[in-house]
């Protein structure tokens, strides 16, 4: 048996009357690529926001590599190493490519209440800013702003802010979305050149990318975990395909 | 380093340069009222400077830090009654009476955001202004007249002393701006006010580097009102009203908020334009010239509508890139 990195323990949230996770306990191995699966309005992306932290579940527990962080601050997630990426592109506008990096290079330093040496232009973090670029392979958009990336190319910033902390789970709220044909393929090679390196939860609607990628999946139908294996037993699983895969098919 | 700062913020070595001057201007002219307009221009552009760390860098808006420039005015006042004239000491009171309550509002209202952080820290304001007017022992309502403050070497009633104590002071919190705003700390805070959700996905507590902000800013605010309290010779509960808290902003705005050196060319343009506008009037508009705020009004709107980055904004770089890496 391998270990699990993360763990769900019965985890419950309602918004008013609606329940948006229902139950949940589920297992993520070390290493391995899980995909999250499910229609819109699963409750995907709420389970993600209780694994980081955004929001805190009514009920259960949530533990990483053991621990219990079921109370713990979204920031002090990221630094015991947990990163996201949103559904939603969720960068610094503001800020050109590797000015993200760097922010996230101080906050991996833990230097961060600095007041005098100018950082922006400190060889230390542009060096540890451009290698957190290198991991998905955007350094040569380095100096360019935020404000002026396509849309795919906001996405494999995103990716590069989540692995910047050198998390051992990073949670992928539909990476690709949005993203056009050709990013979508390049984010599927730089996702699945991360296999071994960390363990990533990944929420995705594209079936090729889910089993491309997936070691195992799991499928949220209104809040409840309704099946979770390996792709094939997924692909097989009777109530998968009635409740979510379409029986037409 | 010192030549890169140079290079990096012009415009504001181009002003402190010449308010270093300005005296052998005004004595040349024989304009020694002009001295004292300058200085409320350095000591608003200070305090502007200071709360623009929150407004400009840290996205905060902060409507109450004209709080912090009445705290320090009181706390030279208050020595001063009770027998303690020595600026130094009464410079480092306003510093710590400032640090402490900018930490415990910063604590209690940085929970807030928007709106309701805007109605907090008003609301902390108010009440501080309503302290002062009830405490009738130090004037209430009336204020408190004082004498300048005995800086020991330097005697403030000699010509031109207080005038440069403000403005080494003013130069001194410039470069604390430059450094912090180019810092990690700095870089920080404007990643917060850029997206604060991302920053914190990061793996960095935005409210502690808020707090933090709060408190500089504060304690700059506080360093400009105890240096008021000797310009005016007179501290009353007024320096903290919320229309100053305003003024403030305005002047910010006006400046551009971007920019370190936004809030000092606000503060010159907008108390200039206070201090000619009703004259000017007089000659080209005598009906109106006592209402000279329906010209100041409209123009204020003006720019900060058309002008982005305020007044830095058209002569620097307009776009809304962080302070911490553009030229200005
Ligand atoms: N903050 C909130 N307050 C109230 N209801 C919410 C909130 N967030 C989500 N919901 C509701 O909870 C349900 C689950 O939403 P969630 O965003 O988790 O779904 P999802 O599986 O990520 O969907 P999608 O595939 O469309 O992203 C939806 O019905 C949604 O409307
Ligand atoms: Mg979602």
């Amino acid at each position: 048996m391998t270990s699990s990195i993360l763990e769900l323990r019965s985890v419950k949230k309602k918004f008013g009357a609606l329940t948006a996770t229902d139950n949940v306990s589920l297992n993520i191995q070390k290493g391995e690529i899980h995909a999250l699966i499910g229609p819109n309005g699963a409750g995907k992306t709420t389970l993600i926001s209780q694994i980081f932290g955004n929001l805190t579940p009514d009920f259960g527990e949530i533990l990483l590599d053991g621990k219990n962080i079921t109370n713990t601050s979204v920031s002090n997630r990221a630094l015991l190493g947990i990163g996201r990426s949103f559904q939603i592109s969720n960068v610094l506008m503001d800020f050109s490519v590797l000015e993200n990096a760097i922010v996230a290079k101080i906050s991996h330093s833990r230097k961060t209440f600095r007041f005098f040496k100018p950082a922006f232009n400190d060889p230390d973090l542009i060096d540890g800013g451009l290698a957190i670029l290198k991991r998905v392979g955007i350094e040569h958009m380095a100096d360019r702003n935020v404000s002026d990336l396509a849309h795919g190319e906001r996405r494999l910033l995103e990716l590069a802010l989540a692995l910047a902390m050198q998390p051992v789970l990073v949670l992928l709220d539909e990476p690709m979305a949005g993203a056009g044909p050709e990013d979508t393929v390049f984010m599927t090679k730089v996702i699945a050149g991360l296999k071994g390196d960390t363990t990533i939860l990944l929420i995705e609607h594209d079936m090729d990318v889910v089993f491309q990628l997936a070691e195992r999946i799991s499928v949220l139908v209104e809040g409840a975990v309704i099946a979770s294996g390996s792709p094939n037993e997924i692909s097989n699983n009777t109530l998968v395909r009635e409740a979510y895969l379409g029986s037409d098919e | 380093m010192i030549l890169d700062l140079l290079k990096k913020f012009t415009t504001l070595w181009v002003i402190l340069f010449l308010l270093a001057l300005f005296p052998i201007f005004t004595a040349a002219f024989d304009l020694p009222f002009w001295n004292d307009v300058v200085m409320r221009i350095m000591l608003l552009g200070m305090a502007a400077m200071g709360l623009n760390i929150v407004f400009g860098f840290g996205g905060m808006v902060s409507f109450g830090h004209a709080a912090f420039m009445g705290i320090g005015a009181y706390c030279a006042g208050i020595s001063q009654y009770y027998g303690m004239d020595n600026g130094w000491y009464q410079l480092l009171i306003s510093v710590i009476t400032c640090g402490i309550l900018g930490l415990v509002i910063g604590f209690l209202a940085l929970r807030t955001s928007g709106i309701y952080f805007i109605m907090i820290t008003l609301a902390f304001a108010q009440m501080l202004y309503f302290f002062f007017v009830s405490l009738e022992q130090f004037g209430g309502d009336d204020g408190l007249i004082m004498d300048r403050s005995d800086f020991i070497f330097i005697d403030l009633y000699e010509p031109l002393r207080l005038y440069y104590l403000i403005f080494l002071t003013l130069v001194f919190v410039s470069i604390v701006l430059m450094l912090l705003i180019r810092s990690r700390f700095g870089v920080i805070l404007q990643a917060i006010k850029s997206n604060e959700n991302r920053v914190e996905a990061m793996g960095l507590n935005p409210l502690k580097f808020k707090i933090t902000g709060y408190v500089i800013s504060a304690v700059i605010c506080g360093v400009s009102g105890c240096l008021f309290a000797s310009w005016q010779e007179f501290v009353s509960p007024d320096i903290m009203h919320w229309t100053r808290s305003g003024d403030l902003m305005i002047i910010i705005i006006l400046g551009g908020l971007t920019y370190v050196a936004g809030p000092l060319v606000g503060a010159i343009v907008f108390l200039l334009l206070e201090e000619l506008l009703p004259d000017l009037l007089h000659v080209v508009f005598p009906s109106i010239a006592e209402n000279w705020m329906i010209i100041f009004g409209p123009l204020l709107i003006a720019v900060v509508l058309f002008g982005k980055g305020g007044l830095m904004g058209v002569v620097g770089n307009r776009f809304t890139r962080p302070a911490a890496r553009k030229d200005q």
